[in-house]
């Protein structure tokens, strides 16, 4: 169990995986199978901040041929037709609502704002940062990661 | 006289019969989408096993309607062909439940309803109810004529769930 | 009878989205504007006679929040009955908006079948 567990008495790796499937299934149309691992680059990630009750972030990363994918069943179109453009948004919007979802279940009655996401291609290298929780699930489109850290510091108002 | 056409697995039927019925059995992890035209009262059933061809794409060739992807789009193009048009089909989709032996394969039944959700999503498509899910097996019949869609869900005796072609679910008991 | 509509989210396809579910659901659309923000959405409801308003809530330069402050201060504005759609399901969140006038909140992820029930109710009860 990670120092962020330990510290908020979570299951965040189940939390992080009921969200993630919630999301995926029901706005991407992509069942979560299990834990995976993560795919080979480049990447397309995407982050939001939030603060409030707690402060952090969130991040999604995924293979570029996922990401297409996943914004493709999102906007209604094939793999072939999707605007390359909407990719990125589509990301940082899978980023923000998981970001709300995963936020309402770690603090139920918290506060927070979450910032717009940033998205950036990221080409090799590991996608593990300092003090968080990560971890990969395989879609039937690949693997996507998710991280979410939450901030040491006393808690911010909101 | 009423005319009961059975829609096998992986199989597909479009009537524009009005005295004629729709019906599948035995949709355990399968899906039927179910569709009608109230206007000039065309209806199909689509029984379909898996959620894309790309999974084998030799059987898809020779049997489209076992998959969503490849059997939806057929079972719209049939109910056009007979008169249907898309903006008047009300649809609906029954089955996707999770089979006890179906531990080989990642649940077989929510990847179909993923599937089918994701098909008619990208077609265009709005489903007006599903009765998805669970553990117990369902059978599905469609009134051509009249439209009205009934669901029967196994284990349960002289349940039957009845949509009106208004799309308000009423349950007969 | 044909409505007008105002999508306001800073989120292209999230737009996107939600003018297909309108338009897959068989409304009888006479015009649909988009916006990005709060700030940009009062700008359109100036412009333009819009009967129903889908926003995001978490928004920058003017969020979802401060536009229903906003419109409930305005003595016309004030009638557009407002949605909101937003990842943010928390009951506070609900509860204030709805205690601002929002007469709609649908919380992300949705299938389009939700938007769609949500928004008839909404029209219907704005007899729209």
């Amino acid at each position: 169990m990670s120092e962020l567990e330990s510290e908020l008495g979570l299951e965040l790796a189940d939390l992080l995986g009921s969200a993630a499937e919630e999301v995926l299934e029901t706005m991407f149309y992509s069942g979560v199978f299990g834990p995976g691992t993560e795919g080979d680059g480049p990447y397309l990630s995407a982050g939001v901040s939030f603060r409030g009750s707690r402060s952090g972030s969130l991040d999604v990363a995924a293979p570029e041929s996922t990401a297409t994918a996943l914004a493709a069943a999102f906007l209604g179109e094939t793999v072939e037709s999707v605007p390359p453009d909407q990719v990125p948004t589509v990301i940082g919007e899978l980023a923000n609502v998981l970001c709300g979802v995963v936020l309402g279940r770690v603090e139920e009655g918290g506060q927070f704002v979450i910032a717009p996401p940033q998205v950036c291609r990221l080409e090799t290298g590991s996608l593990a940062r300092h003090l968080e929780v990560r971890r990969v699930f395989e879609l039937e489109e690949g693997s996507i990661s998710v991280g979410l850290t939450i901030d040491d510091s006393v808690p911010g108002n909101g | 006289m009423a005319q009961d056409v059975i829609v096998g697995v992986a199989d597909c039927r479009v009537s524009n019969q009005p005295e004629s019925s729709l019906i599948t059995y035995a949709l355990g992890s399968c899906i039927a989408v179910v569709i009608h035209d109230p206007v000039t009262q065309v209806g199909g059933i689509l029984h379909f096993m898996l959620p894309e061809s790309s999974l084998d794409a030799s059987k898809a060739e020779k049997n489209p309607y076992m998959f969503a992807d490849t059997g939806i789009p057929m079972l719209f193009h049939q109910a056009y062909a007979q008169g249907a048009e898309k903006s008047r089909l009300v649809v609906c989709v029954a089955g996707g439940a999770q089979v006890i032996n179906d531990a080989a394969v990642f649940n077989i039944g929510k990847r179909n309803c993923l599937a089918v959700r994701k098909v008619l999503w990208r077609a265009g498509v709005m489903i007006r109810s599903e009765a998805v899910g669970g553990t117990e097996s369902r059978t599905v019949r469609l009134e051509v004529g009249t439209g009205r869609f009934m669901l029967r869900t196994a284990g349960r005796l002289e349940n039957t769930s009845e949509r009106r072609n208004d799309g308000v679910l009423c349950l007969n008991r | 009878m044909a409505f007008s509509v105002l999508i306001v989210d800073d989120c292209p396809a999230m737009q996107t989205v939600i003018r297909r579910i309108l338009g897959i659901s068989g409304f009888d659309l006479e015009a649909c504007y988009f916006a990005a923000d709060g700030s940009e959405a009062l700008s359109m409801l100036r412009r333009h006679t819009v009967d129903l308003v889908i926003s995001d809530v978490n928004m920058p330069k003017l969020d979802g929040e401060a536009m229903l402050r906003c419109l409930a201060e305005d003595e016309k504005l004030r009638k557009v009955p407002v949605v909101m759609v937003s990842s943010d399901g928390t009951r506070s969140r609900v509860d204030r908006l709805v205690g601002m006038g929002a007469k709609g909140y649908i919380v992300k992820p949705f299938q389009p079948a939700a938007l769609r029930a949500e928004l008839e109710r909404v029209l219907e009860e704005a007899n729209v």
